[in-house]
């Protein structure tokens, strides 16, 4: 597949899969089959923050297919929240796109994605005492 | 900006991750960074995201996955060939396109081998029969050839013509109208519900080589016209060129 991303932002779009999915396995397929959707629409696409916005709505969608992973590390923390808040927390994480166009990319507004980024944060954190580790940062 | 505000906008911002910032964000992690009961939370948020991204560096693009995506064949991009290839919107809109012009080309080319002077006015003729009821005509049966006496007698009209191998068609109507003033025979014939039509040549400009015929089409009509000296005949039905040509040649 001829894709206009590099191996740095593929890599990146994949933490986004695993974050999602929670499994390594469900994130290279999740991954492999929204390169292969996205890839005959992404020339149509004006900059690049669309492409990528293209790319991470399509793994959004297919990751919600995939049965939910146990993971590991930061993969396993990411399970423990709900959907929205894990595409919004994985989204910031990438770094790929700017918050306003990754608000956009995950139809909601600067101030509610503020607001999903806050709750996620917040159950993330406390996710790791809960999983039996002293801190977040063991958890990981 | 409120202090709720930039509370929640805080939340957008991510330490580390150059190029990510809005303003709107950034003025609001300014205004946290000066306000004392943000600063910790701010801190706190910060530490935490360190932590996290952290973590994720470490989670590398497995190798094979890069080469499978390399090696793989898109879903939208799969090269196409035979009727995958044809039924490309792009193709078809080239296909549709070059089948307008084609047919727009050969009715051009069709009208202009079958123009001739006159043409509009005979055109015309045929379009009054879209307009007629039946009621405009005189009942008449009788064989075509006989309606010479009756067009003189009835209305002095003295070109009335008929080619050979059209006298005997028996006829159920016929009248005389005006077409810009000048007298036009109309004849119906009861054989494929024919029109017949005579007039002079000179009244409507018609200009054709002797006992030739000439098709056109209009709307669901088709005619034949040929002229004689200063007569003309003109045999019009619903059908094809096709029809008339079929037509003709069994006359002959």
């Amino acid at each position: 597949m001829d894709l206009p991303f590099s191996t740095e932002d593929l890599a990146r779009l994949y933490r986004f899969a695993l974050l999602l999915t929670g499994d390594e396995r469900a994130a290279q397929q999740v991954l492999y089959d929204a390169c292969a959707d996205c890839a005959a629409r992404l020339g149509s696409y004006r900059n690049e923050a669309s492409r990528l916005a293209c790319m991470l709505g399509s793994l959004r969608l297919k990751a919600k297919t995939v049965p939910p992973g146990e993971g590991k590390g930061i993969a396993r923390a990411f399970a423990t929240l709900p959907e929205e808040e894990r595409a919004a927390l994985a989204g910031l994480y990438i770094g790929l796109l700017p918050a306003r166009e990754l608000a956009e990319a995950l139809k909601m507004s600067l101030e509610q994605m503020g607001r999903v980024l806050k709750s996620a944060r917040e159950r993330l954190d406390r996710s790791g005492m809960e999983l039996g580790e002293p801190n977040l940062e063991q958890a990981l | 900006m409120k202090k709720e505000e930039v509370g929640i906008l805080v939340q957008c911002h991510c330490a580390g991750l150059p190029g990510t910032e809005d303003p709107h964000i950034a003025k609001a992690v300014r205004a946290a960074e000066k306000d004392p009961a943000l600063q910790g939370e701010l801190a706190r948020q910060r530490a935490f995201d360190q932590r996290c991204l952290a973590a994720l560096e470490t989670v590398m693009l497995p190798q094979a996955l890069l080469g499978k995506i390399a090696a793989g064949q898109a879903t939208g991009t799969r090269p196409l060939s035979g009727k995958g290839a044809l039924l490309q919107p792009v193709v078809l809109a080239i296909a549709i396109g070059a089948a307008v012009l084609l047919g727009w080309g050969g009715v051009t080319l069709w009208n202009r081998a079958h123009d001739f002077p006159g043409k509009d006015s005979a055109v015309r003729m045929v379009e009054v029969n879209d307009e007629m009821t039946g009621m405009e005509m005189e009942p008449k049966k009788a064989a075509a050839a006989a309606l010479n006496d009756w067009f003189f007698d009835k209305y002095g009209f003295e070109d009335y013509f008929l080619p050979a191998g059209f006298e005997n068609y028996q006829t159920v109507g016929a009248r005389l109208f005006r077409q810009d003033g000048e007298p036009v025979a109309q004849v119906a014939i009861e054989e494929n519900n024919m029109i017949f039509y005579s007039f002079k040549a000179e009244d409507f400009g018609v200009q054709l080589p002797n006992d030739e015929w000439h098709v056109f089409k209009d709307g669901e009509w088709v005619a034949a016209l040929q002229q004689h000296d200063d007569e003309c005949f003109m045999v019009a039905f619903r059908g094809s060129s096709g029809d008339m040509e079929d037509f003709l040649k069994a006359k002959k």
